[in-house]
């Protein structure tokens, strides 16, 4: 049995062969295949039915806004079980900063491609509302991955997830800004 | 000044702790291949440093199978960047008394 009471007899050798091990893990890490893409499509999809449920303000309006959110939390789901299942390993960073958007420029690329969809929507310019939207998915999916290379430069910092109490103010913040894109409507 | 976690010395706890900075949870299976150690192995280590409160074990199922997912926790991850911190500074120390 290993002595723990003495100190390392080679610290160079334990601290260089822990860096391997963790090397060894990330490096084998592997999204499953079209991640980035299909979650991006997944955005572009939810902001879409968002913009056209705002500006309809009607029963169809609803069923496209809640459509939307169903097939991205669908996707999300779906990719982030893939994920798991893929590397036996959970990165909770992955999940709110690449998928739920928490990454400032993941909320920034869906906040813009919203913004403009939802104002394209009340304007009656629906192709504008489309390129919004797909804009908006093409930057989410852009920010995850880049998102993704960070983490794998440096995975002790970006493993974990936001605090709580930070997702808890971004989700009312978001409450908040949809509450005020239908009373502006 | 950083001092050495004795609980962290043996060199496969210090690497499974390592690997555990780097994901939020990670498999009992993924672990034991990575580390190239044996089930009962892992278990004594896991073990001493769940005692110590600086790592957590939750049983539960993966793709159909029973697995067990292991995390750092908080103090586990305080402790290994404290002992990381130290080990850096008795390195710097030997390679300056050379």
């Amino acid at each position: 049995m290993e002595n723990v009471s003495a100190p390392p007899p080679n610290p160079a050798s334990d601290l260089a062969a822990a860096e391997a091990a963790r090397r060894l893990l990330t490096e084998s890490l592997r999204l499953p295949s079209w991640f980035h893409t299909s979650v991006g499509v997944a955005v572009a999809v939810q902001i879409a039915g968002l913009a056209y449920g705002v500006a309809a303000d009607s029963g169809r309006g609803l069923v496209a806004l809640a459509a939307g959110c169903t097939i991205f939390l669908a996707v999300a789901g779906l990719q982030l079980a893939r994920f798991q299942r893929l590397n036996r390993v959970r990165v909770d960073g992955l999940y709110s900063r690449a998928v739920m958007g928490t990454s400032a420029s993941s909320s920034l690329a869906y906040a813009a491609g919203l913004g403009g969809g939802v104002w394209a929507a009340i304007e009656g310019q629906w192709w504008l509302t489309g390129l919004a939207s797909l804009a908006g998915g093409v930057g989410y999916a852009v920010s995850g991955r880049a998102w993704w290379r960070t983490y794998l430069r440096d995975p002790e910092t970006h493993a974990r997830a936001e605090s709580r109490a930070t997702l808890l103010v971004g989700a009312g913040l978001a409450v908040v800004g949809l509450l005020v894109l239908v009373a502006l409507t | 000044m950083p001092e050495l976690e004795p609980l962290i010395h043996p060199p496969v706890r210090l690497q499974l702790m390592t690997m555990l900075a780097a994901v939020s949870e990670a498999e009992f299976l993924t672990l034991r291949e990575a580390l190239a150690v044996s089930d009962s192995t892992l278990s004594k280590h896991i073990s001493a440093l769940a005692g110590n409160g600086y790592v957590a074990s939750r049983k539960g199922v993966q793709a159909g199978r029973r697995t067990t997912w292991v995390s750092l926790t908080k103090s586990g991850a305080r402790a290994l960047r404290e002992h990381v911190a130290a080990l850096r500074s008795l390195i710097e120390a030997v390679e300056t008394a050379d």
